[in-house]
């Protein structure tokens, strides 16, 4: 996280290269948050991530004013606007599917792969009211409200569920031998 | 003050508007950025183990490039920018003189500034958004400053090369138009730093930065209530409009 603040510092004194690093390292989380939401892969999300890209720009002198948890968190909520901006004015977007990240989306090293394997097992443990939340919240980037909404619950609940099931997904992780918030950078 | 719930917590993560007594709480607050960072850390994990396909990931690579290193080279200072500029200088003085010579009719319609609060945008201060929507009688080419007192921020044509006409094809035929072109380039202000008007200006021909900056200095040496007259003597398509309230 504090070398996503280093990379936007040098991006808005005027370092591209750095504009480009930090996307890039996001690109797949961005890919697999705007699948969620339906847009579809290739051509449509490479125009997609252009205009993803064109806001990040335009918000940039602003940007670390922004971040109030991560980039991840910023771009996933940006994601789900974008999303809901092309629906209202630019293409129609097949329906929001939970699940329907295809699973051979991209070739995951072995590490990555266990990873996923071992994030799949342990938010399986979590109690079903949060496994929805969890879903909503992490892999599809919704806020609080449309979270409440789509798992029928107050925001408040949902904020309690969202603070536990982190923890216990960080204690699940950190058994398996996932124990470092660096994993993968 | 206590802890905030857990929800109000959120919200100040998600960029939502929150009181300020919380706000400057969570800021202060060791235990709640504790809890806060234990989420972004969360996020961080799951985007670091989200991979794309090596030549997938190559393709979106060069597209992020040429959007940033575009916009990165206007910050380039050089000695042929200065060339540029002089040239620039005299030949609007030239469209300048001409422009004014030149006999025209109206070009601008109907203009209504559209303010709006934009929901569900990830904001870490209140920020509101417009956009305008003007009616052509012929082709123009358009120019637009936001007045906040006597010292305008040129909105139009931007700054940076990508984003110069803001997604529109200039010149604009006759018919409605908005401005900018796409909601994703609305202009954005804080809402404690409301703009207290707008100069829309529209051209026969692209406006030279010469223009453009003589415009700018007529409103910065100009009072309030004589703006619209003195753009207008110069530039008859100028209009000075109003910031529409809440």
């Amino acid at each position: 996280m504090q070398r996503d603040r280093v990379l936007i510092e040098r991006w808005r004194a005027g370092e591209a290269q750095a504009g480009c690093e930090l996307l890039d390292h996001y690109a797949g989380y961005v890919r697999r948050i705007a699948v969620r939401h339906g847009v579809a892969g290739g051509a449509d999300f490479e125009e997609f991530w252009q205009e993803l890209v064109l806001r990040v720009m335009q918000q940039l002198p602003n940007l670390l004013e922004r971040l109030r948890t991560s980039f991840a968190g910023y771009l996933a909520w940006q994601v789900r606007d974008l999303v809901r901006s092309w629906r209202r004015h630019r293409r129609p977007t097949p329906e929001f599917e939970p699940g329907s990240v295809p699973a051979a989306a991209a070739p995951a090293p072995e590490m990555v792969a266990a990873f996923w394997e071992a994030l799949r097992d342990c938010s399986g443990r979590l109690p079903p009211r949060e496994q929805s939340v969890f879903e909503h919240r992490f892999l599809s980037g919704c806020d609080l409200g449309e979270v409440a909404a789509r798992v029928g619950s107050n925001a408040n609940a949902v904020a309690q569920a969202v603070f536990r099931l982190v923890r216990r997904l960080r204690d699940c992780l950190t058994a398996k031998g996932f124990d470092g918030p660096g994993d993968f950078a | 003050m206590n802890h905030p719930e857990s929800e109000l917590l959120l919200r100040f993560a998600e960029g939502e508007d929150v009181p300020v007594a919380v706000a400057d709480h969570v800021t202060e607050c060791d235990q709640c950025t504790a809890a806060l960072g234990e989420i972004a850390r969360f996020e961080t994990r799951l985007a670091n183990a989200s991979t794309l396909p090596e030549a997938e990931r190559a393709v979106l690579r060069a597209t992020t490039a040429r959007l940033l290193t575009t916009a990165s080279v206007r910050r380039r200072p050089g000695p042929w920018r200065h060339r540029v500029a002089a040239f620039v200088l005299a030949a609007a003085a030239i469209v300048v003189a001409t422009l004014l010579a030149w006999p025209r009719a109206g070009g601008l319609g109907a203009i209504d500034v559209r303010r709006y609060d934009p929901a569900n945008v990830v904001r870490a201060e209140r920020l509101e958004r417009f956009s305008i929507d003007v009616r052509l009688d012929a082709t123009r080419w358009l120019a637009l400053w936001q007045l906040e007192g006597r010292s305008p921020r040129r909105l139009m044509p931007h700054a940076d090369p990508l984003l110069r006409w803001l997604g529109a094809e200039m010149p604009l035929p006759p018919g409605p138009h908005r401005v900018p072109a796409a909601d994703i380039l609305d202009f954005e202000f804080a809402a404690t730093k409301v703009p207290t008007g707008l100069v829309l200006v529209a051209f026969t021909a692209e406006p030279a930065e010469g223009a453009l900056l003589a415009i700018e200095q007529t409103i910065t040496e100009t009072p309030a209530e004589g703006l619209a007259a003195a753009l207008q003597a110069k530039w008859p398509e100028a209009r000075v409009l109003p910031f529409p309230g809440r």
